[in-house]
């Protein structure tokens, strides 16, 4: 219990001082490079929900991202609602799509559902491109808003990253809660095994149904971020390459675990930029270490350094326990010919 | 351990908020855009935004080579005032997010003087926001949407002629020296082609004439049957491609193939000999318009072109090239004239231009920082590029 | 009318290049469980490999053939690196480093060749044979034709060669085709490089009419899953059926309704399918397995 307490108390001063630390950065540069990277661990997170705890792949989650950053652009600038209302908006409505989404693909699996959400996010950047007289087509939605909290002007880069960092804990906080009450129990068993599951007399269909409005609500919750911190937004931003670079961000750092997106996140970041010196050869060195990682590390760079640290100070009996808990063959496919 | 979890779930909220109220309060000034120091002895850094990966990276390195050219030049001859220039290319890969986070480490970590940029007008606008807080003067070579220099920002200045200008030239031309009445378009779907689709229709349609069909296709797309065949279809007199020429000259070879032998227009994308290049027999008698004429008997273009063929072996293709080129040593000339890097003065210096002589023609920046470049009218015949009208 | 068998023409010439493409998808999805991202790179490469073969005067029939020598050779190398050593982990490991391999082959050949668009011109190029007002260019013919032999091929390779009974023992179940005797590693070795190697072709017969350049292969990697989907993962016919069906909604969407919302028209069949009938439209219905 004391050790418990006394991780929570560590992780809690962490992000306060996350918090306070982002008001004291000078360099516009890096203050950019993490708030937009706090955004995207956001995004890994709801991400995160799908692949790392209910087994579910997405490829479409840039859709949800798109769908949340459009309302609140929308909203803000043809309507002239408040910032903040519109965020509520944007996340209920993205997570209402979420579960429209949900609705039939959930009884799709492992390719079948990475295919048909793959689609989702095709059909979503397509509508955003062309329906111009809502979304601007190409061409995007410029001067949104930028918010205010208690009259402290978001518009500054260091206020917003504060914000967002506490946004960030908070999720983090909420997940972590989520995963270990019944619901996160739910999920896991049903990640393992979905027929065990039926039959111990979990309502698999509304679990996953569940998992996909919460993935949908927080992603769009990322998008209203963006729309907020950009103040712009075009079909550009929300394309396959976005969806994909997420569900990479997850998978490298370590799915189903919260520390596994988020250093997915940092790490990614931190690559990205640091490649820039690399010139033309940015891209390519890029991909191979996504492959290389992939290959060496496939259970995510997280839970590799976990257990190698553990193992440095405990006995084997209990490394053995860790490895076992980490499922090499969970995503099977419904249809193997 | 319940309980425990409600309390730390409270503590978090409280204090989150909390931190945000102090922030409000009593935080740091937070970073600011003038605090950063200029070192007025070392190179002035031009950073140049464009893609340089991906699709657009074919147009994006064109930029990047005639920036080079220029840097090169200059400092071959000894700089501006003793100082000399260094290029910093960076690669937005067409994102808007990767856009933004580029031109600002160029701003506050590179601490740049000029800044050209890039590809596409909407990232353009997102990106000399920023610099604009610096006041950097920032250089449009290549994106033409009206709105670039609608933003009445004081560092922002186009040294080639906007979008509705290139149009308006077009329109003139086919009403003053072409028989069409019905005209089809195929336009990228991009703000770019939509742009022209809406301002051309708007004024090929004053005048009675008709336009049938307005098909839209992505960029990167290849296959261009279905749009033609929808074209083919409505029978009109001629075609208007409203796209650039990697995707631009497979239009053309595919309507000869679907049998559309009707007279082919374009615009800017088609400049230089990669049209012919690409789009072999297709493209012949495609009436286009154009800002640069490689073999226009203009020293200063005779100059640039054999420069540029001497480094990079091949004459430069269109006015990605040129007009970047042009961007590099209308900021140096800027500041030999204001005898400093100094982003007021420099700014006061470029408002000021007379007529000055470049390789994209005499430019004058009118307040909004839009220059009033040539456009010409040009026709590709038998494999060369042919000026044939110029409206005075 | 005359549009209309356009359409029909257009959508079938298209179609066949699908199908083409979505062989070699379907065949790797079928033995390896691999959602290959990298598909439509293979077709880059083989397009490359074209072009400068036919810088050095090759025929163009040669420099195809030869491609898919090229293609599938690369294809080997990859294999190694990036999916042999995932073959026992999850199938979402595998799909993760496919799309680094897609990544690092689109960039890679930027690198060295740029991303100037290159043009690949044959006898065919130019030419198109007209019917009743309806064209269509000889280029297109041959790959129509091409790709009905090679569908042909590898059908009749897979139904009544040694090899292809190997390659549907292990992929309707891996683990008792090893019981009988059936080295599955290597048939999944050789499928994949079979399988990159049939886009590589495709890649050199796309060349002359869509050109040469890097980022070629992105549109047809999503083309070719829809394909596949639409047809069933892992199914012969259904992928060349599938090809067919996906030129003609493609046409037909863009002739009647719109041309800017065409791919949202295509993905939305393809949602479409997946709700009614998730196993494909030409599978036999199949249980879970438990």
């Amino acid at each position: 219990m004391t050790k418990t307490r006394l991780f929570y108390t560590a992780i809690t001063i962490l992000c306060i001082v996350c918090s306070i630390a982002s008001l004291y950065i000078q360099n516009l540069y890096l203050l950019r490079v993490f708030i937009l990277a706090a955004i995207t661990a956001i995004l890994a997170l709801s991400v995160n929900i799908l692949v790392g705890y209910t087994g579910q792949i997405s490829l479409g989650h840039a859709g949800f991202f798109g769908i949340g950053a459009y309302m609140v652009g929308i909203l803000n600038v043809n309507y002239h609602l408040s910032f903040w209302l519109c965020m509520v908006i944007a996340v209920l409505f993205s997570g209402l799509m979420g579960l429209i989404l949900g609705l039939p693909t959930t009884k799709l699996k492992g390719h079948f559902l990475g295919i048909a959400t793959l689609g989702f996010g095709v059909i979503v950047n397509g509508v955003l491109n062309n329906w111009m007289q809502v979304t601007g087509g190409p061409q995007g939605i410029r001067d949104i808003q930028s918010p205010t909290l208690f009259s402290i002007p978001l518009e500054y880069g260091n206020y917003f990253l504060g914000f967002i960092v506490a946004c960030l804990s908070l999720l983090v906080l909420v997940i972590y809660l989520l995963i270990k009450s019944p619901v996160g129990r739910a999920w896991s068993c049903l990640k393992q095994d979905e027929i065990t599951a039926y039959v111990t007399g979990i309502h698999v269909y509304r679990y996953k149904l569940l998992a996909f409005t919460l993935s949908g609500g927080i992603a769009g919750f990322a998008g209203a971020l963006f729309a907020g911190y950009m103040t712009f937004i075009s079909p550009d931003t929300f394309d396959l390459n976005q969806s994909i670079s997420i569900i990479t961000t997850v998978i490298l750092g370590g799915s189903g675990t919260i520390a596994g997106p988020l250093l997915g996140t940092a790490l990614l970041s931190f690559l990205n930029e640091w490649l820039r010196n690399f010139d033309e050869l940015r891209l390519v060195i890029y991909g191979v270490i996504l492959v290389a990682v992939i290959v060496f590390i496939p259970e995510g760079i997280y839970p590799f350094f976990k257990n190698k640290i553990i193992s440095l100070f405990s006995r084997r009996k209990r490394v053995n326990q860790l490895k076992t808990s980490i499922d090499p063959h969970a995503g099977k496919d419904a249809v193997n010919e | 351990m319940k309980r425990f979890k409600k309390m730390f779930f409270m503590m978090v909220s409280l204090l989150s908020v909390l931190i945000l109220l102090l922030a409000g309060c009593s935080a740091p000034k937070g970073a600011s855009e003038s605090d950063s120091k200029k070192d007025s002895s070392g190179p002035m850094k031009i950073g140049l935004v464009t893609q340089l990966s991906g699709g657009g990276a074919l147009y994006g390195n064109l930029m990047k080579q005639g920036a080079q050219l220029a840097v090169d030049q200059i400092n071959a001859k000894g700089g501006v005032d003793g100082r000399k220039l260094k290029l910093l290319a960076e690669d937005d890969q067409a994102n808007p997010s990767e856009s933004v986070k580029v031109t600002q480490r160029m701003v506050s970590d590179e601490n740049i003087d000029a800044w050209i940029g890039t590809l596409k007008s909407s990232d353009t606008i997102t990106d000399i926001g920023i610099t604009a807080k610096k006041n950097i003067p920032s250089f449009v070579p290549v994106a033409v949407a009206d709105n670039v220099t609608d933003s009445g920002l004081n560092n922002v200045y186009r040294n080639v002629a906007k979008n509705s200008m290139q149009i308006t030239e077009m329109v003139n031309y086919i009403l003053k020296e072409q028989p069409h009445k019905k005209m089809a378009i195929i336009a990228e779907n991009t703000d770019y082609g939509r742009n022209i689709v809406k301002i051309f229709s708007e004024q090929f349609e004053k005048d009675g004439r008709k336009i049938t069909n307005k098909e839209l296709y992505n960029v990167g797309q290849k296959d261009f049957n279905n749009q033609l065949t929808k074209i083919k279809a409505s029978k009109p007199d001629s075609v208007l491609i409203a796209g650039l020429v990697a995707e631009g000259a497979l239009i053309a070879k595919q309507a000869k193939q679907l049998g559309i032998n009707q007279q082919l227009y374009s615009f800017g994308g088609f400049m230089g000999k990669q049209p012919m290049e690409l789009g072999g027999s297709a493209v012949n008698n495609l009436i286009h318009t154009d800002y640069f004429v490689p073999t226009a008997k203009d020293e200063k273009t005779q100059s640039f072109v054999n420069d540029f063929n001497k480094k990079y072996g091949q004459i430069p293709d269109s006015y990605y090239s040129a007009a970047t080129y042009d961007a590099v040593y209308l900021y140096a000339d800027a500041v030999k004239k204001a005898g400093t890097s100094d982003p007021e003065k420099v700014n006061k210096v470029l408002h000021e231009l007379k007529d000055e002589h470049t390789v994209m023609g005499d430019i004058t920046f009118d307040k909004n920082g839009q220059a009033a470049t040539k456009v010409w009218i040009s026709q590709i015949q038998d494999g060369k590029q042919v000026g044939i009208y110029h409206a005075e | 009318m005359t549009e209309f068998i356009q359409i029909i023409v257009n959508g079938m010439a298209n179609g066949a290049l699908y199908a083409l493409i979505a062989l070699g998808l379907t065949l790797i999805y079928g033995v390896m469980n691999l959602s290959n991202f990298a598909q439509g790179e293979f077709a880059m490469i083989g397009a490359f490999g074209t072009y400068f073969l036919m810088q050095m005067h090759m025929n163009y029939m040669l420099a195809i053939i030869l491609s898919f020598i090229i293609a599938g050779l690369i294809g080997f190398v990859i294999h190694i690196l990036a999916f042999h050593p995932l073959r026992k982990s999850e199938p979402l490991n595998m799909m993760l480093s496919s799309l680094g391999v897609s990544v690092f082959l689109v960039n890679l050949s930027q690198y060295l060749f740029s991303p100037n668009p290159k043009v690949v011109s044959n006898s065919f190029s130019e030419k198109s044979i007209q019917a009743f007002g309806v064209f269509l260019s000889e280029q297109r013919i041959l790959i129509v034709i091409v790709s009905l032999i090679l569908c042909g091929f590898t059908y009749w390779l897979l139904e009544r060669s040694k090899f292809g009974r190997s390659v549907r023992a292990a992929s309707l179940d891996p683990d008792t085709a090893t019981l009988y005797g059936i080295p599955t590693n290597r048939i999944a070795f050789l499928t994949f490089i079979f399988g990159v190697a049939l886009t590589g072709i495709a890649g050199g017969l796309t060349a002359p009419i869509y050109n040469v350049y890097p980022t070629m292969g992105i549109s047809l990697t999503l083309k070719a899953f829809v394909v596949v989907v639409l047809g069933g993962m892992g199914n012969i016919p259904g992928a060349i059926m599938g090809g067919f069906i996906v030129g003609l909604i493609e046409s037909f969407s863009a002739g009647y309704i719109s041309t800017a919302f065409q791919d949202v028209i295509v993905f939305s069949a393809l949602f479409l399918v997946l709700i009614i009938k998730p196993e494909g439209i030409l599978s036999k219905v199949q249980g879970e397995k438990v």
